[in-house]
């Protein structure tokens, strides 16, 4: 079977700075990639480059096939890959649902229907009980999760989500595998990026680590992140990892 | 509500023998629809118009010269108003929506300084001179009434709560969900998969359309329109100035804004009659400083804080 997602090549600049270099790799239907790298290494750059905040320089970005390169987010988001932002950006003068029924609304046109469903993704997301709460005011942790749930609403193939444990309180990050877990159970293909290798490696499946704007290695978990290149990438950049 | 309904309804019978009070009400029902037509792209949608003077002139002057060149019923021009606007504001719109902010704000008054300019340079649409609607026979097909001016009122009034009712529907619908959502953060909502310029398009296109019908029926009721009375620049910002005093992005703030706003406009041109042009400008501004102060969210906002005060309480 083809890869869902495959990226080719592709190179991005800002000025003189090579921000990604000829990155490619293929995610596989229904699996969990995490994407890990030091501070700056390009991680971000990556995603969105492949969902159109950014216009790759060169290479290709191939979705089910379909060549998505340099198309817009929304053209992106409306074929099936949602992609969730490093720094969560709720819409702040609505609630808990009706973010995610905003999101809902993308995948079906009638209110009603949406707002169930935008309810039972904020249950999925552990945010239910406070579904009539202001976006405005919620804790990193909630934006996180938010933001997950929203993405979950479009009912979108493949998700990218930008360190989805930011900020997240180490005891809720356990209840966080397991829903990532669900959600691909439920036939969601996921790529992550994520700081944290103790808690990446327990549940994705492959490992990618980037450095500088390349891909350094890609793997099983554990073998990426014993890796010598990886170990001194991270040593390098200790204090630059944030939280 | 409905007491409130009932109250305007039968208002006109006290209002018979004054024409200045009569006349105040028609203009406040005018302008609370205008800004009800602003409230959507800039409300709503987020998007400051200070140039939605065009479309009134635009709807104005559609009618009108409808009438004069091919002798249409007005309310054919009404029809054909409110959709020259709505193609304006598309065309409008298209390269101004490629700016963010202030700079979306400031081509906006540009485009409408330049549309004055142009019309009060252009003798076929009757230049600095402006246009006469010939007298026809009065009663609701011609839109025309001469001694008793009741009808208007009625007719300002269905035009009002017909377009409140449109968007009290639309804050609820699809549609307004995603207006809100461009407006809270555009990039998170395209990442949902939602076109903002489409979007804005259509909010745009709604929102002149209805500022262009409000433009028709002021030119019917004062059978006179010029690019002073239709296209000037302070009468753009009063349009924005309604609701957004009232309270933009809610059903009520166009209401109240007109409400507090055009009796200030009415008396203090009788009190300043002819060496004070603008007064009521300098007082709305005063206002707004105000209101942005003290109350960021507009008059509305009162009302609303007040009820989630109670909220807590209870709760
Ligand atoms: N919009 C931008 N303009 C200029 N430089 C950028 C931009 N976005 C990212 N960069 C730079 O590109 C590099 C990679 O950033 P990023 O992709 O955010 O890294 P990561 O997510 O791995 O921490 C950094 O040096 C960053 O400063
Ligand atoms: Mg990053």
């Amino acid at each position: 079977m083809t890869a869902l997602l495959s990226v080719r090549g592709v190179s991005c600049a800002f000025g003189g700075l090579k921000a990604l270099n000829a990155v490619s790799f293929d995610v596989a239907r229904g699996e969990i990639l995490g994407i890990i790298g030091p501070n700056g290494a390009g991680k971000s750059t990556l995603f969105s480059a492949i969902s159109g905040y950014v216009r790759p320089d060169s290479g290709e970005v191939l979705l089910d096939e379909a060549d998505i390169t340099g198309r817009m987010p929304e053209d992106i988001a409306r074929r099936g890959l949602v992609k969730t932002f490093q720094t969560s950006r709720p819409f702040s003068s609505m609630t808990f649902l009706d973010n995610v029924v905003v999101a809902s609304l993308a995948s079906q046109k009638n209110l009603a229907g949406a707002r169930k469903h935008a309810f039972r993704c904020l249950e999925q997301v552990g945010l239910a009980q406070h579904w009539d709460t202001p976006a405005r005011g919620a804790s990193t942790g909630q934006r996180k999760r938010l933001e997950i749930g929203r993405a979950l609403a479009t009912r979108p193939r493949i998700v990218l989500l930008d360190e989805p444990f930011g900020g997240v309180d180490f005891a809720a990050i356990d209840g966080l595998i397991a829903l990532l877990l669900t959600i691909r159970d439920a036939g969601v293909t996921i790529v992550l990026i994520e700081h944290n290798l103790a808690a990446v490696q327990r549940f994705v499946g492959r490992l990618i680590a980037m450095n500088l704007g390349e891909k350094v290695l890609e793997g099983e978990p554990a073998k990426v992140t014993q890796d010598r290149r990886v170990v001194n990438a991270y040593l390098g950049t200790e204090d630059g990892e944030d939280a | 509500m409905a007491a409130l309904l009932g109250i305007l309804l039968v208002l006109p019978m006290a209002l018979s023998d004054r024409p200045f009070e009569l006349r105040m009400m028609v203009v406040i029902f005018l302008y609370a629809m205008l800004g009800h037509g602003w409230n959507i792209l800039g409300g709503y949608a987020g998007q400051i118009s200070v140039g939605h003077g065009l479309f009134f002139g635009l709807g104005a002057y559609t009618s009108t010269m409808l009438s004069l060149k091919l002798g249409l019923n007005p309310w054919f021009g009404m029809a054909a108003g409110g959709a020259a606007a709505a193609a304006a504001g598309v065309l409008v719109g298209i390269p101004c929506f490629r700016l963010k902010g202030h700079y979306f704000v400031i081509a906006t008054l540009v485009v409408a300084e330049s549309a004055f300019q142009l019309f009060a340079a252009w003798d076929w649409v009757g230049g600095a001179m402006g246009l006469q609607l010939p007298v026809q026979e009065q009663g609701l097909l011609n839109l025309q009434f001469h001694r008793n001016k009741v009808p208007y009122y009625y007719i300002a009034l269905g035009m009002l709560a017909a377009v409140t009712a449109l968007v009290w529907w639309l804050e609820r619908s699809r549609f307004g969900y995603i207006l809100r959502a461009l407006r809270d953060d555009e990039e998170a909502a395209r990442s949902l998969g939602f076109s903002p310029a489409l979007y804005k398009l259509l909010a745009m296109a709604l929102s002149a359309g209805i500022v262009g019908v409000g433009g028709v029926f002021f030119a019917q009721y004062v059978l006179f329109i010029d690019p002073f009375s239709v296209l000037a620049l302070s009468f753009s910002v009063v349009i924005a100035l309604i609701p957004i005093l009232g309270g933009a992005g809610t059903v009520a703030g166009p209401m109240l804004g007109a409400i507090v706003l055009v009796p200030i406009s009415e008396y203090s041109r009788v009190l300043f009659s002819g060496t004070g042009r603008n007064v009521d400008l300098l007082i709305y501004g005063f206002l707004i400083m105000l209101i942005s102060v003290y109350r960021p969210d507009g008059l509305a906002g009162l009302f609303r804080a007040r009820r989630e005060r109670r909220a807590y309480v209870s709760g």
